[in-house]
């Protein structure tokens, strides 16, 4: 009797270890967080005067490869440029792989490009087959490392993609073994990414994503300091929006501007947080037309906002750029990029990042053919002709 | 930490695989100790044996990727069952938990594929709530249903706190596709849906 009483006593205490062991951690290591991270925004002041300043050129003239797309594009330590987009015989095709290319500072032309990743590296690197590799955003981590989450399809099209990164501790010379993010529960399907990402001032990034497959919708993922997923929110639900592109108005607030996958014809669609992200409103329309097709964006430090899209009903022959000088409630277009006759031309997936001086680069797919490259500064979108 | 960060992904390639082939095998060879071997043999050449560079196990997570610890508390019972005839879990616990699966997978996937603005799958990012539920839920089972459910319940907090997948959120520990697939199967094929009035009778009804 009084070993059964001791051995139900024993049972339970190691119950109680065991149940201490499962939930301890998770309190611990939750509960602390307290204060909302914000968003990082840049400070506000007056642009500078200048001349006005608009040059063309290509990330890729020769791509190397028939077909490319997906650029992004971010500034280097020294003050240069590194692009990425992905490449290969078609779209989705087996020989795809992620492409790099450098402009250094001072230099007119970019480098020749390089490969970065690809699906036979990432397969390695996971355990996993790896059919092709799609969109890639490049991210400057805290630790001033370097990050490029990028798309990869196992088995489908992109409704069965997922994300993946890599990282570089030398700016983009080098880069660490692939690595897969966990972002969805149904087989890990169905995450891309197209927009740059936002930072926290707790050095968190948020990454803008969308799901393309039951659902058409947008999400925010957090990624913490080693590029694991730590939260995410959804920004819309359905089959209406994605591609969201995120622009911090404050430190609260914030505008997610998204391609229209509605009924046509499709408008600009915009959702806004009061909270950093936490929670989003119901996507409501621009005026701003919208074929389908994804926009890229940014806030200048004086706080207008500057955005380029197709700005066409259907067709992606014309690339515009669109300022907002009210938080995104109105929109005047100011310039365009390309403005081609309707027909097979293709200007799309834009990508429009602000360096440290001041200039604005664009990067843009040009008829899958070539990344094009457009650097200007503020006067030449105020109105001054360079 | 690598080693031990592959290790779960690659017991729940090795159990699927096994269940697949134990259940398939189970129809053509009766004879046990046969069947033993055979499965051996080919959850070998499933494992190592790479065909176009990868090998079958590995073909087969680029499809349902990883599985969760309750997955592999239900394929390592199934394999007890089949290959030793042994039981790892008494009936009611197995159907009590594939029951619980089965009502929480069937409102959890449709939500957390983006029919509504709830996502639940966030709640499995920092997951004190969720680790409160299931607590609860285990101390329940031990007090009132199974003390080796109750025991079951925690483990996939244990493997999430020592994160022994590639993801950093709960549910992916809890629950995964083809467990759900799987709970739905048995419900529905061997009539256990009157297994959640047994459940309803634990609870308080």
């Amino acid at each position: 009797m009084i070993i059964d009483s001791y051995s139900s006593i024993l049972k339970l205490a190691a119950y109680v270890l065991l149940l201490l062991a499962a939930v301890a951690p998770v309190v611990y290591r939750n509960l602390p967080q307290v204060a909302q991270a914000e968003f990082v925004i840049e400070r506000e002041s007056q642009l500078k005067e200048s001349q006005p300043n608009m040059t063309l050129g290509y990330a890729c003239e020769d791509c190397l490869v028939p077909a490319v797309h997906g650029a992004s594009i971010i500034e280097k330590l020294d003050g240069g440029l590194l692009a990425t987009w992905f490449g290969g015989s078609r779209e989705g095709g087996k020989d795809v792989v992620l492409w790099g290319a450098d402009l250094s500072p001072g230099n007119k032309g970019w480098s020749t490009p390089r490969r970065i990743v690809g699906p036979a590296e990432t397969r390695a690197a996971l355990g996993r087959y790896i059919k092709t590799v799609g969109n890639s955003v490049l991210v400057r981590g805290a630790q001033n490392e370097l990050w490029l989450y990028y798309v990869t399809v196992s088995v489908g099209g992109w409704a069965g993609s997922s994300l993946n990164a890599i990282r570089s501790l030398d700016d983009g010379k080098s880069w660490d073994a692939p690595r897969r993010l966990i972002s969805s529960p149904f087989f890990n399907i169905s995450t891309l990414n197209k927009s740059a990402a936002i930072h926290y001032s707790d050095g968190s990034i948020g990454l803008p994503v969308y799901h393309e497959f039951i659902g058409k919708f947008s999400e925010l993922l957090y990624l913490d300091s080693r590029g694991q997923v730590s939260d995410k929110t959804r920004i819309t639900q359905g089959r209406l929006a994605i591609q969201p592109l995120l622009l911090p108005l404050a430190p609260q607030q914030a505008i997610a501007l998204m391609r229209d996958t509605g009924p046509r014809p499709g408008r600009v669609l915009a959702s806004r947080s009061d909270d950093a992200g936490q929670h989003w409103t119901k996507e409501e329309k621009l005026t701003l037309p919208n074929p389908d097709s994804a926009v890229a964006g940014l806030r200048r430090p004086n706080g207008s906002l500057l955005l380029v899209f197709n700005d066409t009903e259907s067709g992606r022959h014309s690339l515009a750029l669109a300022m907002s000088r009210d938080d995104g409630r109105s929109w005047q277009t100011v310039r365009h990029f390309e403005q081609a006759v309707e027909g097979k031309n293709e200007f799309s997936y834009p990508y429009l990042i602000r360096s440290s001086n001041g200039s604005m680069h664009l990067l843009y797919t040009w008829n899958r053919k070539r990344i094009r490259h457009i650097s200007f500064n503020d006067s030449w979108v105020d109105g001054g002709r360079p | 930490m690598s080693i031990l960060y592959n290790a779960l992904p690659s017991l729940g390639q090795v159990l699927l695989v096994a269940v697949l082939l134990t259940l398939m095998s189970g129809r053509l060879v009766k004879d046990k100790q046969l069947h033993r071997v055979s499965v051996a043999i080919l959850l070998s050449l499933g494992m190592f044996v790479p065909v176009y560079g990868l090998t079958f196990a590995q073909w087969l997570r680029s499809v349902v990727g990883d599985l969760s610890v309750l997955s592999l508390v239900i394929f390592s019972n199934i394999l007890a069952q089949r290959l030793f005839n042994l039981k790892l879990l008494e009936a009611s616990a197995r159907n009590t938990l594939l029951a619980g699966v089965a009502l929480v997978g069937v409102v959890f996937y449709p939500l957390a594929l983006g029919v509504s603005a709830f996502d639940p799958y966030r709640l499995g990012y920092a997951p004190v709530l969720m680790s409160a539920v299931l607590s609860i839920f285990s101390i329940y089972a031990w007090l009132k249903i199974n003390r080796l459910l109750a025991i079951i319940l925690l483990l996939p907090l244990l493997a999430f706190n020592l994160h022994l997948l590639e993801s950093t959120n709960l549910w992916d520990y809890l629950i995964d596709p083809i467990l759900l697939i799987y709970a739905l199967t048995q419900l529905l094929v061997n009539n256990e849906f009157l297994r959640f009035k047994q459940m309803r009778a634990w609870f308080g009804k």
